[in-house]
């Protein structure tokens, strides 16, 4: 897995395609203005909600895959913590939607710091192993704690009140998961432009070497595994409102193999990427599902396709039409001189006469 | 000053550094020379805290580096470059560079996130003087490609700009002319030799040019085998019998040169 993820050469910062400032802002628009179409059609507000819910999951698993160079396949054992922890409070206290937001946020970074614990000294697949077995054992805990956790039935989740509106209705709910969304974008872009960003770059992209730069790697990693799940845990709070009912049965494996794959049909290291990548495979799966079980199965299809056409994803493929344009450009006579011309970067001054590699 | 004190390192049956001492002064650049499997790149990772040595001392201005873990080796003001140039592939040259400025930088993710006016402020200054390093190795037409897009000339004065941005003390370079045209080593030893007076630090280089080593470096210790077998003036290493035939003898004519 590790030589096949290798494909999915991670971008810096977002430069182009999905991850520009410009398609981000078409992006937002459209979600803006999505409810004016649809919001009576209670089914699709759902399904909408639940696509804003995974891009959040996802865009957390991209900062720890795309960026810090981690891997993860348990990431809905994460947004399990987050649900569960908003259902117990929302069964138990009457506390603001806002101080529930935040404890699902805390309580999921709390068990995303216990998970990158070890990851500060896994690898590779055997950090994918770890992950699995975390993302498996959650909904088993629950299973199993039917004091705190209704057990197989589950938790009701109470619909929160804010002021007048009732959030758990599914327009004022789109709109909150929305913000909590933008908020959270906002807030990777943030940290990826600053000393901790780079710091989960440098771990990716040399871990070795990364020490000598005064890295110290495995408080990086655990820093790196608390914030992807913090961002769950909000995701989970949304979750929790969404399907009204925080149950096992919702956290299966396949769960975490689905945020997997947004992250790779995305486009790894892309923050716009993320969330078209889990909003593509959100409108997939609806469309399958009466395909039964042969979902996961379009999962890993996507995954292997992307990897193979487009290693760089959704984010990618902007950037790949104009290097098709361009390539066609310089095959034609005509133009192809000033192709080469603009094809051609400033090169470093002579002193160095670096020789261009192929 | 690096004062490197009895220092032996070895892996599983082989000695790769044996009863090594040496003294890196301020101020001056330091050649350490010598065959293929000599323990030079050993002697780096042990000042870099990458390898535990089972015997020695290496005292940095009196502290024993050996007590440190290798990431806070960089907070002593010692930088590295390495020999097969691993530079952050993913990041701008210019964020390459201000990776290992970084550690300056008091603020945890929190104030990462929302960019407190000292983040803000450690944000510039590293620009600058990444800025500052770009323009004293002539690359800053190149600040924004990504590092993994660079040609090998570029990449290895990167790697040593990397080196050069968190106001190191002490630079350790590791084959920073290793796989160089003959131009692009000329204008590396031309940089090599600006950096004590620019930079204030010391350096600590190897490399298997000796035209370019014995060229820039004010001392040179010789290593065969793990031991040091020579040590002195460019001059003097190079007419050093003992050296002369180390060489030989390890296949590589380098240093005849001068005979």
């Amino acid at each position: 897995m590790a030589a096949l993820l290798r494909r999915a050469r991670p971008g810096t910062m977002a430069r182009g395609g999905a991850g520009s400032p410009a398609a981000i802002l078409i992006m937002l628009a459209a979600a803006l203005v999505f409810p004016l179409l649809e919001g009576a059609n209670v089914a699709v507000m759902g399904i909408a909600t639940e696509g804003l819910t995974y891009g959040l999951v996802t865009l957390a698993l991209n900062l720890l895959m795309g960026y810090g160079g981690q891997v993860s396949i348990g990431h809905g054992g994460l947004l399990a913590v987050g649900a569960y922890t908003t259902a117990i409070l929302a069964t138990r206290f009457a506390l603001p939607f806002i101080v529930v937001l935040a404890l699902a946020g805390a309580v999921t970074g709390v068990a995303g710091l216990l998970l990158g614990l070890p990851a500060g000294r896994l690898r590779s697949h055997y950090l994918a192993v770890a992950t699995l077995g975390f993302g498996v054992a959650v909904p088993q805990i629950a299973l199993n704690l039917g004091s705190l956790t209704g057990g197989f039935t589950g938790l009701i989740v109470p619909a929160e009140q804010l002021g007048s509106i009732t959030l758990g209705n599914p327009v004022p709910l789109y709109y909150l998961a929305l913000c909590i969304l933008v908020a959270s974008v906002l807030a990777v872009r943030s940290i990826l432009s600053s000393p901790t960003g780079r710091r989960f770059m440098a771990v990716r992209d040399s871990e070795d070497t990364a020490p000598a730069m005064g890295i110290n790697v495995g408080r990086t990693k655990v820093i790196l595994f608390t914030t992807s799940a913090f961002f769950c845990g909000l995701a989970g709070y949304v979750f929790a409102l969404n399907n009204a009912i925080v149950e096992p049965g919702s956290f299966s494996f396949s769960l975490s193999l689905f945020f997997f794959a947004a992250v790779i049909v995305g486009g790894m290291g892309s923050v716009g990427g993320s969330l078209l990548g889990a909003v593509l495979l959100v409108i997939v799966q609806h469309q399958a599902v009466s395909l039964g079980g042969y979902s996961e199965a379009i999962l890993g299809v996507a995954v292997a396709v992307v990897l193979l056409a487009v290693p760089g994803g959704l984010a990618a493929v902007p950037r790949r039409l104009r290097g098709l344009v361009a390539g066609a450009r310089l095959r034609h006579p005509a133009t192809a001189g000033a192709a080469s011309l603009r094809e051609e970067p400033p090169g470093p001054p002579s002193p160095t006469g670096a020789p261009r590699e192929g | 000053m690096l004062q490197i004190e009895d220092l032996s390192l070895s892996f599983g049956g082989v000695q790769a550094v044996d009863a090594l001492s040496l003294t890196v002064p301020d101020g001056i650049i330091t050649a350490l020379i010598g065959p293929n499997g000599a323990g030079k790149t050993s002697v780096l990772n042990v000042i870099n805290g990458f390898s535990r040595p089972q015997q020695g001392r290496v005292l940095h201005d009196g502290l024993d580096l050996l007590s440190l873990p290798p990431y806070r080796i960089i907070q002593r003001g010692i930088t590295r470059s390495f020999q097969n140039v691993a530079l952050f592939g993913g990041l701008s040259v210019i964020d390459n560079l201000i990776v290992g400025f970084d550690h300056r930088s008091q603020a945890g993710i929190m104030r990462d996130l929302v960019r407190t006016r000292a983040v803000r402020a450690h944000e510039r200054t590293a620009r600058r003087r990444a800025q500052e390093v770009l323009e004293f190795l002539g690359i800053t037409a190149i600040a924004r490609r990504r590092a993994d897009e660079l040609a090998l000339g570029e990449r290895k004065l990167v790697d040593l700009g990397r080196a050069l941005v968190p106001h190191p003390t002490l630079v350790l370079l590791d084959e920073p002319a290793a796989g160089l045209a003959e131009a692009q080593k000329a204008w590396l030893s031309q940089v090599l030799s600006r950096i004590p007076g620019e930079f204030g630090a010391a350096v600590l280089v190897i490399d298997h040019d000796m035209r370019l080593v014995l060229g820039v470096s004010n001392r040179v210790a010789v290593m065969d085998f793990g031991r040091k077998i020579a040590e002195g003036t460019p001059n003097e290493v190079r007419t050093d019998p003992v050296v002369v035939s180390a060489y030989l003898g390890g296949g590589s004519a380098g240093a005849a040169h001068g005979h």
